[in-house]
Formats: C-alpha cells, structure tokens, sequence
C-alpha cells in the first residue's frame, strides 16, 4: 500500500529549483506522505524520464527555459500521454490563459509566495488521502491505517498509538498536530493526553471504556460535551447503516 | 544583526518579504543560497564575452531570485540590464552591468561581514 508522491521540479535556475524543493519539503513537514522530489535543469533529461517511465505526480514547470517555452513541453508530455500534474512557474502571467490548453494544475508566480504554493499543493492533493497514516522510522516505514488505530495517548514530547492488534508505536511528536492530520470523524480529541477512536469505543462513564476494556480519560470540564459528540457520532453511526442495508 | 536589520540596512521592505515567505529562517536559507552562487560572475563573463543570448537568460533568472528576495534596488538595475541585453546595446548592457555589480556587491558586503561573522 505504498503511496509515494512523485515530484519533479523543472527550471534552469538552480536557486527556483531549490526554493520549490525546500517548499516542498517544509509543506509535508507535518503530513503523513512519502514523497520524493527529482530536480531538473533542462527539460530533456525530464522529457526521456516521463517517456520511459511516466512516473511523475505533479511537475513544477518554468515557463520560460532556456530554449523551449514550459507550455511547449507541457504539450509534448500530453501528447505522450503524461496525465500527471502541472504546476507552472514564472514570472510573468502571459501563459497563465495558455495553461489550460495542457490541462495545467496551478500557475505560480514568481516571486516566490510560500501561502500560495501551499494553497496550490491542498489542492493537488485533495483526495489523495487514503485513511492511512504513515510513520516515519529512522530505517523504515510503517503504514497504519485509521481502522486500526484505537486510541493516541501522547507524553511529554512523544506520542503513542495504540492499535488494534496491540502493538503500540513510538512517534515524536505533538498531539495536536496528528489531530490535525487525522482530521477524521471517528477521532475525537476526549482529553489533553488522548485522542480516541470512536469505533473502539464500549461504552462511556466518566471515562471511554475501549473494546478490550482499557480506559481512555475524558477531560471533565468537558464530559458533557464529549458524550453530546459521542452520541451525535453513533447515532449517525447506525442510520448509515440502516441506510445502508 | 539579524535578517530584519539586514533589510533595513538595505532600505528594502523586510514586512512585504516576510509577509510573502513567512518566516526568517527560510528568507535566510535563500539569501545563503543566493550569495553562494556564481551567476552574477557568470553573467560578467557572458557580457564580456558579448555572448548577450546567454547573459540575457542569466539576467532574466537572476532577477527571478533577486525579486523573490525582495531586493528592489538590484531587481531594477538587472530589469534594464536585460531590456539592454535583448536589443544588443553593448555599451549600455556594460554601464549597466557596472552598476549592478557595485551595488550587489555592497549588498554582498553588508551580507558578508555584518551578518554572517556577526
């Protein structure tokens, strides 16, 4: 199930090609994707490398390289069938109408704005989620999927996810920033240490008694709330269900 | 002096570059970058060389960088110097160009020995 986002950035200046890769990178910082740029500085080496293999998710291109206009080399990846993104970049909106011949994805310009390109890249993105939260090992990756994960519990800077099968792995990080991430109904954030998924959940007293009766705390000032939301998230629960069947 | 000081040296806008790449860290990352290329001693050699389809790209991706650092003095030297470079006015592309390099490399300067060994 792995899901690497492939990016290749095309532009003759070395400076543009870094700020769009250390854009990149400071826009996943905090998201659960594997991605991996590749950096061009002429489109031919781009343009052998999406003919043989046609591996590219989205592609930031320069508008005006060296010999070629970016849009003529859009058009050739189209031709050829490439059916990935393109984002353009340039300094000028004078192919920006032109962009929608090749079907383009985005049209940054330059200067550089790093808001919009993180707009931009939401975009790009939108759907592309697959309920599937990655973690990020010093040698190795694991792919967890929301259904699995039974409840968070974070201490001091670490994070634990409990899963269904037991295991329990280690992430450094804030709990508020997975919340963010997982950005999911089934998760509700009960208490400042826990973050519990819903569909583990027994039954409710002063704390969340989970499938396999460990106890999830629920922040007090806040119970009456979060049983308001627990019920409200079973309710709609099981209409989807009759719904369904 | 920090980055912010460094643009108010410069008399440049440091809000406007902030309020476009967010943070001081990044502004600094892509000012390293900047100063540690070559391309303004590339593009001298170009001029030189009257090689002006070439300098002309040069210039034209030099003032990419230098507009998204926010130096509006240098990004209106090399503006000219590249209208000069695409009509072969050699003579003007050469005053130009003098001009650029004295003033990019007063900016460097202040870079160099204000911010960097501060």
């Amino acid at each position: 199930m792995k899901d690497i986002l492939e990016i290749a950035i095309c532009d003759d200046s070395s400076f543009d090609r870094f700020v769009i890769s250390e854009m990149i990178d400071d826009y996943f910082k905090d998201k659960s994707f594997l991605y991996n740029v590749t950096e061009y500085g002429n489109e031919l080496t781009l343009i052998d490398d999406i003919e043989e293999s046609n591996k590219y998710d989205i592609i930031f291109l320069d508008i005006y390289l060296n010999k070629i206009l970016g849009i003529e080399v859009a058009k050739k990846f189209r031709a050829g069938g490439f059916n990935g993104k393109i984002v353009f970049l340039s300094a000028s909106d004078k192919y920006a109408v032109e962009s929608y011949d090749v079907d383009a994805s985005g049209y940054l310009l330059k200067p550089h704005n790093y808001a919009k390109f993180c707009s931009v890249m939401d975009r790009l993105l939108t759907g592309r989620r697959k309920n599937m939260m990655v973690i990020k090992k010093r040698s190795s990756i694991e792919y967890i999927p929301y259904d699995s994960i039974r409840y968070i519990e974070s201490s001091n800077t670490k994070c634990m996810i409990h899963c269904s099968d037991g295991k329990i792995h280690t992430i450094y990080t804030r709990l508020d920033l997975i919340q963010e991430e997982l950005d999911d109904r089934r998760f509700l954030r009960c208490h400042r240490s826990y973050l519990v998924n819903l569909n583990y959940v027994k039954c409710l007293h002063e704390s969340f008694i989970m499938d396999n009766d460990e106890l999830v705390l629920i922040k007090k000032k806040s119970i009456k709330q979060i049983k308001q939301e627990y019920l409200e998230y079973n309710s709609n629960s099981v209409l989807k269900e009759l719904v369904t069947k | 002096m920090n980055i912010k000081e460094f643009y108010n040296t410069l008399d440049e806008n440091y809000d406007s570059i902030l309020d476009r790449l967010i943070s001081p860290d990044r502004i600094e990352k892509y000012l390293n970058i900047f100063f540690n290329e070559n391309s303004v001693g590339n593009l001298k050699q170009q001029i030189e060389n009257k090689d002006f389809e070439i300098a002309k790209n040069t210039a034209h991706t030099l003032k990419g960088a230098i507009s998204t650092l926010g130096i509006d003095r240098l990004v209106s030297v090399i503006s000219k110097l590249q209208t000069a470079l695409e009509n072969n006015e050699a003579e003007q592309a050469n005053d130009l160009f003098q001009s650029f390099e004295e003033e990019y490399e007063r900016i460097f300067h202040i870079w160099t020995n204000a911010y960097i060994e501060s």
